[in-house]
């Protein structure tokens, strides 16, 4: 590895009369994208197609295991605990699948425009849409970290951590992945800890599911106990928020950018993403598996406060070991998607303002980079440690509002991924836009349903 | 510093240098269809926000 600090110092120089894309203009962000390219290069000349895989996976994988995150967790138990297996098994699936095809499309157009996201929509949009677009992000992102560090809470809790210790670790955890002013270090970094995603699969072995009714569940999308009623709309909005959000759609075009991925990289790109959906919804799924002994023994978790309470309600149906697992997961859910979320906003916000924005930046060039996403952090875990803030409704809200905020996203990003002029080959084809656009429409449609239920409840009976 | 140049340019595409993707692409038209588009969904989305706070507090007062 090259002496980058020397290199960086020696380049940044301009001297005088230098021209555009000189060497003069070349930055630190450059050349550690460069050097991880390099082994890209090298490694697809020799053939190595796992090698290959291993180099470029990452933003799909992350933004996944990013999205099942504190208040999806809890919304997947509230689901096994208010229905068990049944409809919202192969429901949650349908839901991964909707965020494989939105995903998607921001790799092809993080690979085709080398550009993010936001920077995106104030360029071919203009800052009229570009601010509705960056408030939509700023709130619901903000609102998503207060929840992530409920997570974190409630997992210490569980393990009888006072809370301010549990918060003031998940704060000292995102400053410190920062610290690695290297992309590449960032994102393995966090993937390792996203891996613990996956507590979620043994803890729900302990609830000895029964796979019949689980396979039964998948091909019938039965039963539905109860019938459709406000608290199963509710359910059905939180879990579409708890997939499909909007900093997802922002943070791994970034990502993707900030990884260096070209077109050459789509196929992996692609591979990278289904994993990551195929890896999150099994989590999704064990996380509902694990929590369905609640419903089957009538346990009401209308007043439970947060994942901790889930934890303890658990035990002793999925024995210590098991409730462990559950929390650990809880906490892990907080963490990861604390990094990632903060990120997802730290490289909005750069994209917006025209600041540099990369993992790959030092401290010194890249001060609003990572002010902006510890001065985030910090203030969700502020929020968090309010006596008497509500917490378990907070979590709910927040996925029915990623939801809604949606529609809005998902309009930008078709308009974007069907631009000719900066998409060429990679536009869209027919069946991406008409997939793309049913899932738009039906997530409008779904949110208008609640909008409406939640004003006029009498109109569904209950 | 000519050759670390070249491995660069080598290595990364030319719209990957921060040089180059600093520089604005120019503003899109948008056409009367879409600027009505996406007119109606922030709309949906003002009118959503009040319900979801609307629905949120009631849930708070009444797990009180």
């Amino acid at each position: 590895m090259p002496n980058v600090m020397a290199r960086d110092r020696r380049v940044i120089r301009k001297p005088p009369g230098a021209r555009r894309g000189e060497a003069s203009d070349v930055t630190r962000e450059d050349i550690l994208r460069a050097d991880d390219r390099r082994k890209v290069w090298a490694t697809r000349a020799k053939g190595g197609r796992l090698r290959l895989l291993w180099l470029l996976i990452g933003p799909g994988v992350l933004v996944m295991l990013g999205e099942n995150d504190g208040p999806s967790m809890v919304s997947y138990a509230t689901t096994g605990a208010t229905y068990g297996i049944g409809f919202f098994i192969p429901f949650i699936l349908l839901t991964f699948l909707m965020a494989f095809v939105v995903q998607e499309m921001t790799v092809r157009l993080g690979a085709a425009t080398h550009r993010g996201h936001a920077q995106l929509i104030f360029e071919r949009f203009g800052p009229f849409w570009g601010y509705f677009a960056m408030g939509d992000l700023v709130a619901g992102n903000l609102l998503t970290l207060v929840t992530e560090f409920i997570a974190i809470q409630a997992g210490g809790l569980y393990f009888g951590i006072p809370p301010w210790v549990s918060v003031a670790c998940g704060v000292a955890l995102v400053t410190a992945s920062l610290a690695y002013r290297r992309y590449w270090t960032w994102e393995r970094a966090v993937l390792a800890l996203a891996a613990f995603n996956l507590l979620f699969i043994p803890a729900a072995f302990f609830a000895q599911p029964d796979g019949a009714a689980l396979a039964r569940a998948i091909a019938t999308w039965r039963p539905l106990p109860g019938g459709i009623t406000i608290a199963f709309v509710t359910l059905v909005l939180a879990n579409v928020g708890a997939t499909v959000t909007p900093w997802m759609i922002f943070f791994q075009q970034s990502a993707v950018v900030d990884k260096g991925l070209t077109a050459a990289d789509l196929a992996q790109g692609r591979l990278d993403t289904a994993i990551g959906a195929a890896v999150a919804a099994a989590a999704a799924i064990a996380t509902v598996v694990a929590a369905a002994p609640l419903f089957a023994n009538h346990i009401d978790v209308t007043n439970f406060a947060s994942g901790a309470d889930f934890a303890t309600a658990l035990r002793p149906v999925l024995g210590k070991a098991g409730a462990t697992l559950f929390a650990l997961g809880m906490i892990e859910a907080g963490s990861v998607a604390a990094m990632t979320i903060s990120t997802s906003s730290a490289y909005a916000m750069g994209e917006t303002v025209h600041s540099r924005h990369s993992l790959n930046l030092s401290f010194h060039q890249g001060g609003l980079f990572y002010a902006v996403a510890i001065v985030s952090t910090l203030a969700a875990a502020a929020i968090v440690l309010i006596p008497g803030a509500p917490l378990l409704a907070l979590v709910l809200t927040v996925n029915v509002i990623a939801t809604l905020l949606m529609a809005p996203a998902l309009l930008l990003l078709l308009l974007l991924v069907n631009d000719q002029e900066i998409m060429g080959a990679y536009a869209n084809g027919w069946l991406s836009n008409l997939a793309g656009g049913t899932i738009a429409v039906l997530i409008a449609i779904v949110g208008a349903i609640y909008g409406v239920i939640t004003v006029f409840p009498g109109l569904l009976g209950n | 510093m000519a050759s670390d140049h070249s491995r660069l340019t080598n290595a990364l595409e030319p719209g990957q240098l921060t040089s180059e993707t600093q520089r604005p692409l120019p503003r899109r038209e948008l056409g009367r269809k879409i600027v009505a588009l996406l007119v109606l969904l922030r709309i949906y989305v003002i009118i959503a926000i009040p319900v979801v706070c609307y629905a949120f507090f009631h849930a708070v007062l009444a797990g009180k």
